[in-house]
């Protein structure tokens, strides 16, 4: 039984290092034979994104429009509606962060781009880690402002719309 | 140091149209570093599609197809209603249409920083 308990734990012990554990990190050679290609891809997914930002911007900047027009409309007609005008406010401010959190995540990404990975590739990789925690960082903001957007209309369906139609 | 100075005046007053030329091209010079330096730290230069390099990712620039805001004041009838409601809607439409910030695609995976396999280890292991 002891051998057969021993023979188990060596077997588990062997298996353990030789799987590679989630979110290990690459070692140097690999990130100096793969950077020259990341970079080219980093590069593409630079441009992409600006175009994404471009587009989502625009939208938003027309939906906070839209929203002000609206909750000046209600207040010249008298209608209450203070959850629409905080649903406003915290657009507004997400907004300026999503601004904001973008020209840096470029900045960054941009460093690491022009990078020369193949003298510190550590460092390198630590900068790309950076450079996902900023996107994650965008792609939660953008679903809130989202969901932001979503909520000013369920609101306004509930609480105004009853009101104007009473009205 | 007077003696300087009176020789740039006399200067200036034998040259006033060259040192009028030069002083026009001096103050565009630095009016042009501004604004450079102004584009640059507030982020219009991010959003600049005519940079070299973006020509590929132009096209994926939409322009705004809204000629007419909505109207801060009037009654709120059910035509305004109605107007407010397929704006938000088309709005909602697009930004759903619109792609993300996904991280899937500089994973290590997608970037191929993973170690390759030990084919060598699997046999001693079998």
């Amino acid at each position: 039984m002891k051998k057969v308990v021993l023979y188990v734990s060596l077997v588990v012990i062997t298996l353990a290092n030789i799987a590679v554990p989630a979110g290990a990190v690459p070692s140097d050679n690999v990130i100096r034979a793969n950077c020259q290609s990341i970079q080219s891809v980093l590069s593409q997914i630079e441009k992409t994104d600006a175009a994404l930002r471009i587009n989502r911007g625009r939208i938003y900047n027309e939906v906070l429009d839209l929203f002000y027009a609206m909750n000046s409309r209600l207040a010249s007609n008298k209608i209450s509606a203070p959850e629409l005008v905080s649903i406003t406010s915290d657009f507004d401010s997400q907004l300026a962060d999503f601004r904001d959190d973008y020209n840096d995540y470029d900045d960054d990404l941009n460093e690491l781009i022009v990078a020369e990975c193949q003298d510190d590739p550590g460092d390198f990789y630590n900068q790309l880690i950076n450079v996902r925690d900023e996107r994650a960082k965008l792609n939660d903001e953008i679903a809130s402002l989202d969901q932001l957007v979503d909520d000013y209309w369920t609101k306004f369906n509930d609480n105004v719309r009853s009101v104007v139609d009473g009205n | 140091m007077v003696t300087k100075f009176h020789r740039v005046r006399e200067f200036v007053v034998a040259h006033q149209f060259a040192c009028f030329i030069i002083l026009c091209v001096v103050i565009a010079l630095v009016m042009t570093l501004i604004s450079l330096e102004l584009y640059r730290r507030s982020g219009a230069i991010k959003l600049d599609m005519s940079r070299p390099g973006y020509e590929a990712v132009r096209t994926e620039v939409e322009k705004s197809s809204d000629d007419q805001p909505y109207d801060s004041s009037g009654p709120l009838n059910d035509s305004a209603i109605n107007d407010f409601e397929n704006r938000i809607k088309k709005y909602q439409s697009e930004l759903d249409e619109l792609g993300t910030y996904d991280n899937s695609i500089i994973s290590d995976d997608s970037l191929n920083l993973t170690e390759p396999a030990e084919s060598s280890t699997t046999e001693v292991v079998q």
